[in-house]
């Protein structure tokens, strides 16, 4: 049974005269090897981009990840630990005190988290499912051979490299101390006299411009560019992720880009828009911030719900349970996303602003919820394969749910007073958006690993990888909680010694963590060098990409496809490429739509 | 929503035929009314997240307002609504420019194309002359800069270099957002004399027109609040 | 047996009770939230678990066929759960209310923060001088010292830690409606007391207020040493938002006592400005407004230069010129650090201008000149040492202007004071 049939007109005209069987996959390298690395430089194909896109970003998450392992080292103990002589101190000091001018404290610890926590937001999180997987796979799901506009494409990506090389330069001259929300008036006053804050905040500023490119460039992809046949509601759920979160890329973005040049104009002109010693608001600077940065938080989240509703359905053989309700509480999530950044804010804002803020609060956690039920929903009467994306889906199912409900008290007010900036928050963060967006996301890179690379990954080092990811990370952040509502404040270099044991537990639990993403380098590794050829279609999936071969020839398709089945619709349609006797069907029933 | 076409269809001879003519659609796109639609959304999205960029400065302007009403009127009270009127002016008229070489480009008149063109790029030139010489330099001067370069003595509100930092910071992106405009309009009259818009393609200067409309629209705003309302 | 793990539960996150009312209220919120979350996740977790037993992959056999969407089970786990959301934001938006409005008419305290550490006055204006080490806050009531007890930490080891250095203390009365008028010096810092399940933001230029009635006193609370079975309770203060460097340990002490001995104590606690030796006022402002977080006192090295002997000698500036470590050093040094930077060390102290009192400036004076081997001299104070010029000489040959503090003392540093605002 053809699942799709290839369209039997041509475009009316091909100028590159691409369309044919004789093209090689999109891997095929063009010449030599620096024909092959200036043809990388110069491409405008969506797949190489995304491939780009996906290592810059998973060498930041290394650097990121450092910062994070300098900072639970830091809180291995009570006291100072980095600012003495050992040998991760030392590596410390050369890391972030390159000319000497820092003092000799708790600097190292500031600077180690400011790292981290903004590599992690703005250089890994916000930009890794849409920008890698997401521009790989949003125009070959539905059915095009680029985006809207490739040139704008590659220009993201090399506006990203640049902004990212800006913010980390920062550490060649000693690092930045501001934490990574930049608040005024320290963030406006700290290292006066000094470059590296300004590099930093500008580091920010430009990759706002490469998220904005990418958001514009799906919303118009999804517009324009689908293939015949293919219906807003024969989507599948990934894309309308992308589509939601694309929303706010352009909504919310360029907020923080003002407020960054105001930051700038404050630093150098010290213009006192933020400054109170001036007569300006710091507090007008939190409400922009969080403005910005509280979409932020869908845009990195929304990516990860998509993959997730995909991965489900794959690795369950089944559909989805309640597209619909999916697809409308993705975008009920992005219009809500904008009302509630007063969140971050209840000890700082007055009584009226709070209670608003806080109901809006409850109202995102609707939507939400909704997924989480229809996700679990859809594993009910399915057929389960226990693989590495499954078990990431099934990690994230976990994890998010601890995130998302950890949220209530402090949506709540009154526990709020108690818990914002507190450990809990840390942790609440943590379990949202590494439990939620990057679980998602290293589980996505195993979905689709065969068909970006043409080459299947050991699948027991996958589930050791998942394994230790997931034991590593409930024992850093779950003892996390428990600090938190203890007492233990946030951005604590040195800490009352009654928090050490949950510290050295959290400590031990990033080393374990650590250890499950190196085993997950080593198998992408093993694969890359001598994995088995992958086959067109591993998994089953009956989405557009499964139709192609593995990787992708060069223009995704040969023929325009046109779509004459859902996404999900796995109880009638025997996935392409694959045996029926493996994937028996139901006869369609003639009373149902599909 | 289709382009328009007013002009001759493409004719056979795609040697002799200017470049228009012969210009094809990218390869992902099925027609080439398909790419103009998706090149105008494009842009529509981008002039939304440039619209934000000003909302924010919007907000600080209506904030510190707000908070400083006096130092708002002494400060605007020190800008020459004169010179500020004749940009005004300067900028409709250049919309009203870009608009026309859209028409001309979609008339095939080449030639009015490239003037209407240049007319605006001179009209950008003529409001950031405007601004540079009769505005930002004898203010400047007087000592009325941006943050620590305000020295002036005679401020009627110790909250006056708020006012002149969101001055600085509203028009200096302006004037930025009219400098990359002219770019764009330079680059498009390149093509122009190349021949490259015309009635069946003219995608680049209807985007680029579109921006400079922003540009315009912008201006609009930033003229009553800042030297009209007192 | 509810109660008993609900109890655990309680142990587990909190570690040990609130103390305020609104606290406990607070924790009641957080534990309801806690078990009707707990109620969701155990639901969704364990058919998850049971789904994924149940339906493994089977190859070969067709999955099984179900309805695609159930419009009435969607509309029921949507409204059921929201219900318990309306409940939440209601119970903590009553919880917030009884945190920011006060019951009742309350005394009043001010409190500046600044980078790093808090300045309190109470309602009669005094200001608290007393400070203590935090040693094993596990036992957090019972384990805070009395002055004069040894840290356990080794300072030399480890660098400073929470519980190595010193913090203020802050004396209220048990049972009282107390409200904190807040602001800042410098950056926003925010001031919470984790045992009161409350914080507030306190901003530069603008006034927040923190409001509390803490529990009575029971005969569980530890006695103060030196009164009369007098019992007290103390809870931890915290800096919430981050402020820099030393943001983990801007932390103090909020000790609650009995109104009886908070009325006693009110009279003769806090700085005596007038009647405090200006050495010994000197170290208490010194120790209040942080300078030993960058400057020691026993010659080892800091961010700051020490004032072991400093004083009296000559200070190499990072300029390569060379100005003498007098009072007029040391005054421009306090209120504008930037002007003259001792070689070797980074341009970091923040202003003090207008910080301190003449008085409290004479003091810091005389406590550096307190530790100088080249301090002045008190010629009545041993009878043998009567070259009084002697150890300024230095001092004096590059100083026209004749210095007070260059003057040979008649008397104890009280009596220099009374020179010095004349000069």
């Amino acid at each position: 049974m053809s699942t799709i049939d290839q369209h039997s007109q041509m475009p009316s005209h091909d100028p590159h005269g691409h369309a044919g069987h004789h093209e090689g996959s999109y891997l095929t390298p063009v010449g030599g090897f620096w024909a092959t690395v200036w043809d990388w430089c110069t491409t405008v194909d969506h797949k190489k981009i995304g491939v780009m896109y996906l290592f810059a970003i998973l060498f930041m998450f290394f650097l990121g990840g450092v910062a994070a392992l300098l900072v639970r080292m830091e809180l291995l103990e009570p006291v100072r630990v980095l600012s003495d002589g050992s040998v991760v101190g030392q590596f410390t000091r050369a890391l972030f005190d390159a000319d000497g001018t820092v003092a000799d404290h708790n600097n190292y610890y500031n600077r180690a988290f400011t790292l981290h926590g903004a590599i992690m937001t703005f250089m890994v999180i916000v930009p890794s499912i849409p920008a890698s997987l997401g521009n790989f796979f949003l125009p070959i799901m539905l059915g095009a051979k680029d985006v809207a506009f490739p040139r704008l494409n590659l220009l993201s990506w090399y506006i990203y490299v640049f902004g990212s090389v800006f913010a980390v330069a920062s550490i060649l001259g000693g690092g930045v101390d501001t934490g990574w929300t930049f608040y005024t008036p320290y963030s406006t006053t700290t290292d006066a006299d000094h470059w590296r804050v300004v590099f930093m905040i500008i580091g920010v500023f430009i990759l706002g411009f490469s998220s904005i490119l990418t958001g514009l460039n799906f919303i118009v992809t999804v517009h324009k560019l689908r293939a015949p046949g293919m219906g807003w509601f024969d989507m599948p759920l990934f894309v309308w992720a992308l589509y939601s979160s694309a929303i706010i890329q352009v909504l919310a973005t360029p907020v923080i880009g003002i407020t960054m040049m105001l930051l700038i104009a404050e630093r150098v002109f010290k213009v006192g828009i933020f400054d109170p010693v001036l007569g300006g608001d710091p507090v007008l600077y939190q409400h922009f911030f969080w403005f910005y940065s509280h979409p932020v938080v869908y845009i990195m989240i929304l990516p990860g719900m998509g993959v997730i509703s995909d991965m489900i359905a794959v690795h369950s053989h089944k559909h989805i349970f309640g597209y619909r309700a999916i697809a409308f509480a993705s975008l009920g999530i992005t219009a809500v996303s904008f009302l509630v950044w007063g969140h971050h804010m209840f000890t700082s804002s007055g009584e009226l602003a709070a209670a608003i803020f806080s109901a809006l609060t409850f109202l995102v956690a609707i939507p939400t919820a909704i997924k989480v039920f229809n996700w679990i929903a859809t594993l009910y009467k399915g057929n389960i394969s226990l693989n590495t994306p499954m078990l990431y889906t099934l990690s994230f199912l976990f994890l998010f749910s601890i995130g998302g409900l950890t949220g209530l008290p402090l949506g709540a007010l009154a526990t709020d007073l108690h818990l914002h900036d507190s450990y809990f928050v840390v942790a609440h963060f943590h379990y949202v958006m590494m439990g939620g967006t990057i679980i998602a996301f290293v589980g996505a890179i195993h979905h689709w690993w065969p068909k970006m690379f043409g080459r299947m990954y050991n699948e027991a080092g996958g589930i050791l990888g998942c394994i230790l990811v997931f034991i590593g990370f409930n024992m850093t952040f779950f003892t996390q909680f428990i600090l938190g509502t203890r007492g233990m404040p946030r951005r604590y270099a040195t800490y009352l010694t009654e928090y050490q044991d949950l510290h050295v537990i959290s400590t031990v639990g990033s080393w374990v963590l650590a250890l499950g993403f190196l085993v997950h380098l080593l198998v992408f590794a093993h694969s890359l060098v001598a994995g088995r050829k992958a086959p067109p279609n591993p998994w089953g999936g009956i989405s557009l990409e499964w139709e192609v071969e593995s990787p992708p020839p060069l223009h995704n398709f040969h023929h325009e496809p046109i779509v004459k089945h859902g996404p999900y619709d796995f109880e009638h349609v025997v996935p392409p490429h694959c045996d029926p006797a493996e994937y028996p069907v139901h006869e369609r029933d003639p009373n149902r739509a599909h | 929503m289709a382009s328009i076409h007013t002009g001759e269809p493409a004719k056979p001879d795609l040697a002799q035929a200017p470049r228009w003519q012969t210009y094809r659609h990218g390869h992902h796109w099925r027609n080439a009314d398909d790419e103009f639609d998706a090149a105008k959304m494009g842009m529509w999205l981008f002039l939304t997240t440039e619209v934000l960029l000003f909302a924010g400065l919007f907000v600080a302007y209506a904030v510190f307002r707000m908070k400083y009403p006096e130092a708002f009127v002494a400060g605007s009270h020190h800008l020459s609504v004169k010179w500020g009127f004749i940009n005004t002016v300067i900028l409709l008229l250049s919309s009203f420019t870009v608009a026309y070489s859209i028409r001309c480009a979609q008339l095939n008149k080449q030639g009015l194309l490239k003037l209407n063109l240049l007319i605006t790029i001179a009209c950008g030139f003529a409001f950031l002359f405007i601004k540079g010489t009769f505005e930002y330099y004898p203010k400047i001067m007087e000592g009325k800069g941006p943050g620590w370069f305000f020295s002036y003595a005679y401020a009627e509100s110790p909250w006056e270099p708020i006012w002149w930092g969101l001055y600085y910071c509203a028009t200096g992106v302006h004037a930025l957002h009219v400098i990359i405009g002219m770019g764009l309009l330079f680059w498009v009259y390149l093509g122009a004399r190349k021949k490259k818009y015309g009635p069946t393609h003219y995608t680049g200067v209807e985007i680029t027109g579109l921006y400079w409309h922003l540009v315009d629209l912008i201006w609009i705003f930033l003229f009553p609040l800042l030297y009209l309302i007192h | 047996m509810t109660t008993l793990a609900d109890g655990f539960w309680h142990w587990l996150w909190f570690g040990e009770q609130a103390a305020t009312d609104t606290a406990r209220s607070t924790d009641g919120l957080f534990m309801w939230i806690f078990w009707f979350s707990a109620f969701w996740f155990v639901l969704l977790m364990a058919f998850m678990v049971f789904c994924v037993v149940v339906y493994r992959r089977r190859p070969g056999q067709p999955t099984p066929r179900s309805s695609s969407h159930n419009t009435p089970l969607e509309i029921a786990w949507t409204v059921i759960p929201s219900l318990g959301l309306v409940y939440i934001f209601f119970a903590g938006f009553q919880g917030y209310m009884n945190k920011v409005v006060a019951e009742g008419p309350a005394m009043e305290y001010s409190l500046e923060a600044y980078t790093w550490g808090w300045d309190l006055t109470y309602p009669n204006g005094i200001q608290s001088a007393e400070a203590t080490r935090i040693l094993d806050v596990s036992q957090r009531r019972a384990a805070i010292p009395m002055p004069g007890d040894t840290p356990t930490v080794d300072l030399e080891a480890g660098g400073p830690s929470a519980t190595s250095m010193e913090y203020p203390i802050f004396y209220v009365p048990e049972d009282q409606p107390i409200r904190l008028r807040m602001t800042s010096r410098d950056v926003i810092h925010s001031f919470w007391v984790p045992d009161f399940r409350v914080k507030f933001d306190v901003f530069p230029n603008r006034y927040t207020s923190y409001w509390f009635r803490t529990d009575r006193l029971s005969q569980n609370d530890p006695v103060l040493p030196e009164t009369n079975g007098q019992r007290y309770r103390d809870h931890i203060i915290y800096c919430a938002e981050y402020c820099g460097d030393f943001h983990s340990e801007m932390l103090a002490i909020l000790r609650v006592v009995s109104r009886q001995y908070y009325a006693e104590w009110v009279q003769s606690g806090g700085i005596d400005e007038e009647n405090t030796p200006l050495p010994e006022l000197g170290q208490i402002i010194s120790r209040r407004s942080g300078c030993f977080a960058c400057h020691s006192v026993d010659g080892s090295r800091n961010t700051g230069p020490t004032w072991q002997n400093a004083y009296g000698y000559d200070v190499q500036l990072t300029t390569g010129e060379s100005v003498p470590y007098d009072a007029n050093y040391i005054r421009r040094s306090i209120v504008e650090p930037a002007a003259e930077i001792h070689a070797g060390y980074p341009n970091q102290m923040p202003s003090y201008a207008g910080v301190f009192s003449e008085r409290q400036m004479n003091g810091i004076i005389a406590y550096i000149q307190s530790l100088s081997d080249r301090g002045p001299v008190d010629p009545f104070a041993n009878g043998a040492e009567t070259e009084a010029d002697g150890p300024d000489a230095d001092a004096e040959g590059t100083e026209p202007e004749t210095e007070p503090e260059t003057e040979p003392d008649t008397n104890n540093d009280a009596n220099n004071a009374e020179n010095n605002p004349a000069n």
